[in-house]
């Protein structure tokens, strides 16, 4: 034994433990000085006027114009008002700033009227000067959004008139009028904090930072304070000319899922919008909560690569048809949980123009075999990429990779995976050479038209795919796309659109895999929680029983 | 023994004074000189994390422009974007231009939050030191004192008990500790808030120092302070549950080093008091060697606090270092490895320097 006095029980060392005990309880004494307080946190003590929100935050800018990310949505959807409105339970458009329009016959110019009681949160009144204001800075700052005022022209012929305009006939136009990317901003605060409308406003606007602590809009909540990766906090807005919100407070948390599940279930008052189904399962039998499981707008996909130089292989139409055939569906749609179903088509079926079950591509072993035979290749290599360290809706990729790798090895083709970080995976993305990957896609407004971006000949979507080139062969279904761009009534235009899926089916380098569901859990005091396929959540609808 | 020896007898017959009379009169000092000799080379330190930061954050096989504006974005919005942000320049010119907005004490301007990064570093470094002081506070006091226990009933059951304690500290992940902690304090007792630094319904104090409890009661605001606490408690203690382990040991080792030397006998001997032989003789000749390991320890939970930050949802310096690192946010990215650069760097240089003031026979001179 080795202590500094051997033998008995020291008088000095007893005095030193004493110390060393005392040390101990005093830290002890910080946990149980705190402990006697019993709050249960979180939003427990918000009381019936604080709405508390949880996700986990997905933001690049507080400014509406330069970013468009389900966080921002929400608070966007509290903050500003748009032309038109859609809601949870009806995605056509409906009167909001807007009392009515009308449309020409070629769908080509569309003339809003505004209303005359509508006041931005200074107390000024909405013109459609800050209509045209929005809709050109928009267009002109050349972000991610910039892209929906392609082809597009605006012009406010007087204060309560705003007209939008189009070279090719443009019957989506109602529908992305009323998304978050056309917020309607004060245009006076905004130039007045160094925002432009101008054609350099990319290097000119100087308005993003203000943001952060202001808001512009008309709706019933505004900004009272950002900290970013942190909170947004709303507060009501005296001014609205709505119906005024029930809350007068909003806190939008930054949280990661597995803490906003206990959240939830603690406090009052409170909202979870990133739990998984496999999460939101756990909470079936409990009375305090609400569980909403709503299909999600996002469709996953398996997507080759068309342009030859970039893979012999994935672009071989056998190999395609050999893969669209080997797929295990059901599998699939197992790992996505709950409310998950198999996509038919690449529409979902929150958008007019979703196909029916019964069009969904069915797992034939045989049949792929021999498409594979077909191919003319052997032993079929190929490198299947897919973001990591990200998860929608609970899917995690690198699961549902290698699923895929599963089953394309059953067929005798060897599929390497290759996980990439989402900013690698974004910067392979553009380049479109990635020989096969899995992905998803969210609509930025819900009207058929937005899938004509997957067509040969498109800008966006179809060039990720090496599919940018018209050619004999495919020039049918570019003309289909421009087609439903064009149909004026929204019944046919949702018909053509799933004539296009069908043949999309048939032969393409998309591989529709699931449409996954996405879980709001609410506390049961609630009322009024809906799943928004545009905004999330409508945070002003929301209330208490 | 003074490092700068007496002069020789050669020395003093040279001709005309020497190269250390030369020099200024706080160069002969050894304090400053040491404090001088070390600045500079921090300085140089500095300089060299910057420069390979840098070169790290443009090797990244990923686009800037990709990752900020997504997966819509067309060719002429991308290359309007690297433009903008000057990332079409030669590497060499857009480091020269980096660290002349650098010595003006501007970071840039953040990709992810939009604000200038020397912002956003005010408004989450204080939040991580808050965090980092209370646990490494928790973690000095229960470590230590598990330490000196564990030493003075050395091969006995309460060594043992405490050995198994600290190895489970060092051996049990932060996730773990952190949603269990949350799951028993939080869910099932009641006891302690969830998440965040306060209550949704309570306003922060006005920012003073940045650090919640500290600004609420320099304001007075009791209710702020308690609320504030409470949040604090769970991801601190999460936090210095791997330190109180590490903490243990070396102390534990530390004691056991000295309390067998010749000069603490000698000073039972005279019949000094247990305690003056435990704080005077014992703590005085092993503190240095803990205080090291509180050092390095301070400076690692300061600046490696990511997974508990992400988990109770407190957002300090690991958060927004995370967020930056999978948003490729290069001008955050490059930002907080400077602040991380620079807490090891005067941290180090306060260690070093408490050396000497607890144990004069390594004292400078």
């Amino acid at each position: 034994m080795t202590s500094l006095r051997p033998q008995g029980r020291p008088r000095g060392r007893r005095k030193s433990l004493a110390f060393i005990a005392l040390g101990l309880t005093s830290a002890l004494a910080l946990t149980a000085c705190s402990s006697s307080g019993s709050d249960s946190g979180g939003s427990s003590s918000g009381g019936a006027g604080t709405l508390v929100v949880d996700t986990s935050f997905v933001m690049t800018s507080f400014d509406p114009d330069r970013a468009l990310t389900p966080t921002l949505s929400v608070a966007t959807r509290g903050m500003y008002d748009t032309l038109l409105k859609t809601s949870a339970d009806d995605s056509t458009p409906q009167p909001s700033v807007a009392k009515s329009f009308d449309a020409s016959e070629d769908a080509k110019t569309y003339t809003f009227h505004l209303r005359d009681d509508v006041t931005f949160s200074d107390g000024t009144k909405l013109t459609s000067a800050d209509v045209l204001f929005s809709f050109q800075r928009l267009a002109n700052l050349k972000l991610g959004g910039s892209y929906l005022m392609d082809g597009l022209t605006v012009s406010a012929p007087d204060a309560s008139t705003f007209v939008v305009k189009s070279a090719d006939p443009k019957p989506a136009i109602p529908a992305m009028v009323s998304t978050p990317a056309f917020v309607i901003l004060n245009s006076a605060q905004v130039k007045a904090a160094g925002g432009t409308d101008a054609a350099d406003a990319p290097k000119t606007d100087k308005a993003d930072t203000w943001f952060n602590s202001n808001s512009a809009g008309s709706g019933p909540y505004v900004l009272e304070s950002y900290k970013a990766d942190d909170s947004i906090t709303l507060v009501r807005n005296d001014k609205y000319w709505g119906e005024a919100p029930k809350f007068d407070k909003v806190v939008i948390r930054n949280m990661p899922a597995a803490t906003q599940l206990l959240n939830v279930q603690r406090g009052s008052n409170e909202i979870a919008l990133d739990l998984s189904a496999t999460q939101s399962k756990t909470l079936a039998t409990n009375k305090s909560v609400t569980v909403l499981t709503d299909p999600s707008s996002a469709v996953f996909r398996l997507q080759l690569n068309m342009d030859p130089s970039a893979s012999a292989v994935s672009s071989n139409p056998d190999f395609q048809a050999a893969v669209r055939d080997g797929i295990n569906y059901d599998a699939m749609v197992q790992l996505a949980g709950d409310g998950a179903i198999q996509a038919p088509g690449l529409i979902p079926s929150t958008v007019p123009g979703a196909l029916s079950d019964s069009d969904a591509v069915q797992q034939d072993l045989d049949k792929a075999k021999q498409e594979l035979a077909d191919s003319g290749i052997s032993d079929p290599s190929v490198t299947l990429s897919y973001p990591s360290g990200i998860n929608v809706n609970g899917l995690d990729f690198a699961t549902l990779a290698a699923r895929v790798q599963a089953d394309l090895q059953a067929m005798g083709v060897t599929v390497k995976l290759q996980g990439l970080q989402v900013s690698n995976y974004l910067s392979e993305w553009a380049k479109g050479k990635m020989e096969m990957t899995v992905t998803y896609n969210l609509p930025d407004y819900l009207d058929p038209s937005y899938y004509s971006s997957f067509v040969p000949g498109s800008t966006s979507d179809a060039v990720r795919a090496g599919w940018s080139q018209v050619t004999p062969e495919n020039q049918d279904l570019a003309d289909l796309g421009a087609q439903i761009n064009s149909t004026v009534d929204d019944d046919e235009r949702a018909s053509l659109a799933q004539e296009l899926q069908r043949d999309l089916n048939e032969s393409s380098p998309y591989v529709p895999l699931m449409q996954t569901a996405q879980t709001v859990v609410s506390s049961a005091n609630l009322s009024g929680v809906k799943l928004d396929p545009l905004w999330t959540l409508d945070v002003a609808a929301i209330g208490t029983n | 023994m003074s490092l700068q020896s007496a002069p020789t007898s050669a020395d003093a017959v040279t001709a005309g004074p020497g190269p250390s009379e030369s020099r200024p009169s706080w160069y002969r000092r050894p304090l400053p000189r040491f404090v001088a000799g070390r600045f500079v080379a921090s300085l140089v330190i500095l300089f060299g994390i910057t420069l390979i930061s840098f070169l790290l954050t443009r090797a990244v096989p990923a686009d800037p422009a990709v990752a900020a504006l997504g997966q819509q974005a067309t060719p002429e919005q991308l290359a309007n974007y690297r433009d903008l942000h000057g990332l079409d320049d030669p590497l060499v010119v857009q480091y020269v231009h980096y660290m002349q907005n650098l010595l003006h004490g501007d970071l840039g301007v953040s990709q992810q939050t939009h604000n200038p990064v020397m912002d956003d570093l005010r408004d989450f470094v204080p939040a991580t030191i808050e965090l980092a002081l209370l646990a490494m506070v928790m973690a000095t006091v229960v470590g230590v004192g598990f330490g000196v226990l564990a030493a003075l009933y050395r091969d006995r059951w309460p060594d043992h008990a405490l050995r198994v304690i600290s190895l489970s500290g060092i051996s049990v992940p932060v996730f773990w500790l952190a949603l269990v902690l949350l799951y028993l304090f939080f869910y099932v007792w009641g006891l302690l808030p969830g998440g965040g630094r306060l209550d949704p319904s309570v306003i922060p104090p006005d920012q003073i120092t940045g650090m919640y409890t500290l600004d609420a009661l320099l304001q007075g605001q009791w209710s702020v302070f308690v609320d504030a606490f409470k949040h604090i408690i769970l991801p601190s203690a999460v936090l210095a549950a791997a330190s109180i382990g590490l903490l243990t040991r070396y102390t534990r080792s530390a004691v056991l080093d000295v309390v067998d030397q010749d000069y603490v006998r000698a000073a039972r001997a005279q019949g000094l008091s247990e305690r003056t032989i435990v704080w005077s003789y014992v703590m005085r000749a092993a503190m240095p060697s803990v205080i090291t390991v509180i050092g390095l320890l301070f400076a690692s939970v300061l600046t490696g606090a990511v997974l508990v930050e992400n988990i109770f949802a407190w957002p300090g310096i690991g958060r927004y270092g995370y967020q930056a690192a999978t948003t490729l946010d290069l001008p955050a990215i490059m930002g907080v490895s400077i602040f991380v650069a620079l807490v090891y760097l005067v941290v180090n240089f306060v260690v070093d320097l408490l050396y000497g003031v607890l144990d004069p026979r390594i004292r400078v001179t």
